[in-house]
């Protein structure tokens, strides 16, 4: 049985190795196999180890679980889910099935590369049974590795799959509950996770989008992606080199006459950037920014059922929404440059023009009127009369 | 932004020192105006397309 207190990554795969109950599968994919690793290190491990393996060749990783999707992709991610889990099952459930909560532990990642010249992110899934014989619960992380060598990357990426482990079987009370265990001694410092999606009756009560929102304001993620059409995916997806224009704001007023408003505001800076680029560029993606960050240093920040309000308006009007975490445009700059090279550009109204200008803090800092780089004129304004 | 909304909001954060001209009851941002010191700089950052000011369509009237 788990203890009540908090545990280290150690604590936590011993518990998982020392419960009878729970019996699985690891393969991992670019950053070594440093989940399996811990189960295997900490004693015990043939009480929760199936199986490890690390189909590291393409090829190799092709014929396991099929060509055609990018090998550190969310596809990719789903193939190695659903052929591990049967793989599981068709090897154990006759055996053991009536006494063990099954899981299938996968990842794909893209850790740092010696030039430091990729970006290090992955997906990371879990697969599991909640009771023995049960249906099966997926969770499905997107994640951003912040630590500055491979090394530490996969040591991040080991202790976050313990986490993830462990939360599944026992830290399933409330969706804080899961995700603060998810994130413990890793998230915020070393490891964004960005996107999140569950499937299966353990999550069925939990609300998606709420989920999303709070990666945000919990300081999970710099930012989260809101479409307006399709499934939710991660930011990295909606910006990946494309030019992109940033609608700041609050966005306040959800009804139809100001969604009107807004969404002819995007769609004209959008058409702007286009003309700007010429035909002969990919089109331009436009999105509103909300923040989950208080409005202004003396307000608190806004609640969740606050931001999904407006943004539900927001998409209601067509358009797509990244929900960032901090307020101030130089971070959604940084943010949305970690996928880019392509221009970006903001549109405003005057009012937040002559916002910044009567606030002279706010101009030192932001990235907005001078990027790095300034002459070539990557970022800049546009004030649109809405 | 109307004339009328850009003058109500100046006057709600008590901003000084901006002037205006408008056309159909609208202001860009090239029709805005600020008193030097921050005046040059409004301008820079105007001359060097840093701030793009987007025009209200001929047809459009705020009073409309």
């Amino acid at each position: 049985m788990p203890s009540a207190e908090k545990l280290d990554t150690h604590h936590k795969a011993l518990t998982l190795n020392l419960d009878t109950t729970t019996f699985g599968s690891f393969a991992e994919i670019g950053a070594g196999q440093e989940v399996a690793r811990w189960f295997l290190v900490v004693g015990g491990a043939s009480g929760t180890v199936a199986k490890t393996i690390s189909a590291y060749d393409k090829e190799v990783s092709d014929d396991l679980y099929g060509s055609g999707s990018r090998y550190v992709s969310k596809q990719r991610l789903e193939a190695m889910l659903d052929n591990e889990w049967a793989q599981l099952l068709t090897q154990l459930e006759k055996t053991r099935g009536s006494r063990t909560r099954f899981f299938s532990f996968v990842d794909t990642v893209s850790a740092r590369n010696f030039a430091g010249t990729n970006d290090p992110h992955g997906w990371i899934g879990l697969r599991f049974q909640s009771q023995p014989g049960g249906p099966p619960n997926d969770v499905l992380l997107h994640v951003n590795m912040l630590d500055p060598a491979n090394i530490l990357q996969q040591e991040a990426i080991g202790i976050l799959g313990v986490n993830l482990i462990y939360a599944a079987f026992y830290e399933l009370q409330t969706k804080e509950s899961f995700l603060e265990g998810v994130a413990q001694d890793v998230v915020k410092d070393r490891i964004e996770i960005d996107y999140i999606d569950l499937r299966g009756p353990a999550f069925e009560t939990w609300d998606r989008r709420t989920l999303l929102a709070y990666l945000v304001s919990a300081g999970f993620a710099e930012a989260v992606f809101f479409p307006s059409k399709g499934p939710a995916v991660a930011p990295t997806e909606a910006l990946y080199k494309k030019a992109v224009v940033l609608a700041p704001g609050y966005f306040g007023h959800v009804d139809a006459a100001h969604a009107q408003v807004h969404a002819r505001l995007l769609a004209s800076a959008t058409q702007e950037l286009r003309n700007e680029l010429g035909e002969t560029n990919s089109a331009p993606a436009g999105f509103f920014c909300l923040t989950a960050a208080s409005f202004t240093p003396n307000e608190p920040a806004p609640e969740i059922p606050d931001l999904l309000r407006r943004i539900d308006a927001l998409l209601a009007s067509g358009g797509d929404v990244l929900l960032f975490r901090q307020r101030e445009l130089y971070h959604m700059t940084a943010l949305v440059n970690r996928y880019t090279t392509a221009p970006v550009r903001f549109v405003v109204g005057l009012s937040l023009i002559i916002r910044a200008f009567e606030d002279l803090t706010a101009i030192s800092k932001a990235a907005v009127w001078r990027p790095s780089g300034a002459s070539s004129h990557k970022t800049c304004a546009y004030t649109l009369i809405p | 932004m109307t004339a009328t909304d850009l003058q109500e909001w100046l006057k709600s954060v008590s901003a000084t020192g901006w002037e205006w001209s408008e056309t159909n009851g609208w202001v860009s941002a090239s029709q805005l105006r600020r008193a030097p010191a921050l005046g040059h700089l409004f301008a820079y950052l105007l001359a060097s397309n840093f701030i793009v000011p987007m025009q209200a369509p001929a047809a459009l009237r705020a009073d409309a």
